[in-house]
């Protein structure tokens, strides 16, 4: 509910603002809102996810990834009802981009396999760091505004690492550009997939050294 | 069949003060030089929660943990349950553990009764079917009846006991832990509680509880350990009870 209003506000209102046409600006918006409440939305979640369970990892043997995936889950399907906001915008301006339109699930793959490592790590460092959510949160409100989930970069900014480096931006992009447009942009696979792998393998090492003492730290 | 080894097992804790969680503090202080840093480190205390115990339990043993508070009985049994991994030494524990140490466990307070039930036996390794063969057994168990279909939160806190005791104690277990005997409810259900226990303490192959009431343990219990400071005393009969507590405590002989 509250994303469709943002979409509805922003995407008016900015087309207004920037010059752009509603047709253009507001599918846009919305699929990037969209993702970007299910993207944020993890990755808040997931660092707090031991420091919640903290009484059922104090006493049982259940391992620590499946907070990570019970969080993205949930997420998941917060994510699949909101769906219905892009599938009204793409129907109410007509876009029909195909059957091309289906690499925006491998994106939405790659965004998971990014998401659950990323949770995994800063639920790791939150449960000694207490402080770290609320850095975590702070960080994502000015990643909010500084990317461009809700504009569209314009010629000036594309030297930019706003553009160019952004992960947040790739992740968005990976799932937008299929849908609006019927193409993956490649150079957000060339940014995703490594990042996935290199992620992954900064993680299990850091899950080897802290998974013994999390549950101390609670 | 059920058995539990435990061999030299020793477990240290971090100790962290509240002021030392913070990451904008810790990183201030690496910000500001080596040598503040260095004299924090060698700061950091470490609690040794568990020293070098040694318990060998099989089928037929009911193993009663008594000591004061902060001897380590809650730590062995979490222990035993596999939240901790051991610092040293070895735990080995074979048959299907139910551990009820804390009645609050996994509860989420906005989801019903009905699904906090579902919860919990899935947490507790029920499959979903074997959850729902049980799921009116428990309920009824819980005396709750409509209120079960209300969010946990609007519960007050007798009730959520009994939610919470009533399905933890529907999973068969080979191994049973337990903290402390908990007073759960009003009169009429703390009646129902004793009965219920006891028949799960009869099922199990093995039960480990840890108590500060000597009766109790002498109706549960054959065997008893002392805990103290992190060590453990061996392993005697229960009519040695008092024999045990007037001996010198366990972590006293190093």
């Amino acid at each position: 509910m509250m994303t469709m209003t943002l979409v509805l506000g922003l995407g008016i209102n900015y087309a207004a603002l920037f010059h752009q046409s509603v047709k253009d600006l507001l599918p846009y918006v919305a699929v990037g809102l969209v993702i970007w409440s299910f993207l944020s939305s993890s990755i808040s979640e997931g660092g707090e996810a031991f420091v919640m369970a903290g009484s059922l990892l104090k006493q049982s043997p259940l391992p620590l990834p499946l907070f990570i995936m019970r969080c993205l889950i949930r997420n998941a399907i917060n994510l699949a009802h909101q769906v219905v906001i892009i599938a009204a915008v793409l129907l109410w301006f007509r876009i029909f981009p195909g059957p091309a339109a289906l690499w925006a699930l491998a994106g939405l793959a790659l965004m998971f396999v990014n998401l659950s490592w990323a949770g995994l790590l800063l639920a790791m460092i939150s449960t000694r760091f207490r402080d770290l959510p609320q850095i975590v949160s702070a960080t994502l409100q000015l990643v909010f505004f500084l990317s461009p989930i809700f504009w569209k970069p314009p010629a000036a900014l594309q030297g930019s690492p706003l553009v160019w480096a952004n992960p947040f931006y790739f992740s968005i992009q990976s799932v937008r550009e299929p849908l609006l447009h019927g193409v993956m942009p490649p150079q957000t696979l060339d940014f995703l997939a490594p990042m996935a792998v290199i992620g992954w393998i900064v993680t299990i090492l850091a899950y080897n050294q802290t998974r013994r003492r999390v549950v101390h730290y609670l | 069949m059920a058995d539990i080894t435990v061999r030299d097992l020793s477990l240290h804790f971090p100790l962290i003060g509240a002021d030392s969680q913070s990451l904008k503090r810790y990183l201030k202080q690496v910000a500001i030089g080596g040598n503040l840093t260095r004299t924090d480190r060698s700061r950091q205390k470490t609690l040794t929660a568990l020293n070098r115990v040694n318990l060998t339990l099989g089928p037929g043993d009911r193993l009663g943990l008594i000591g004061s508070n902060g001897s380590g009985k809650t730590t062995l049994l979490r222990c035993l349950a596999g939240a901790y991994a051991p610092d040293e030494g070895y735990v080995e524990v074979n048959g299907r553990v139910a551990s009820l140490l804390d009645l609050s466990m996994g509860i989420d307070p906005s989801a019903t009764g009905l699904e906090n039930i579902r919860l919990r036996g899935l947490v507790a390794g029920l499959s979903s079917r074997q959850i729902k063969a049980k799921i009116d057994d428990i309920a009824e168990f819980s005396g709750l009846g409509p209120f079960l279909a209300m969010p946990m939160k609007t519960y007050s806190s007798g009730m959520q006991a009994r939610v919470a005791f009533a399905t933890s104690t529907s999973v068969e277990a080979e191994i049973l832990l337990m903290d402390e005997w908990i007073a759960v409810g009003d009169a009429d259900f703390r009646h129902q509680a004793q009965a219920r226990l006891t028949s799960l303490v009869e099922q199990a192959h093995i039960l480990i509880i840890a108590s500060h009431d000597p009766n109790m343990i002498r109706s549960l219990c054959n065997k008893v350990m002392r805990m103290d400071h992190g060590c453990a005393s061996e392993v005697v009969g229960v009519d040695e009870m008092d024999e045990l507590m007037a001996r010198p405590a366990p972590g006293s002989t190093l």
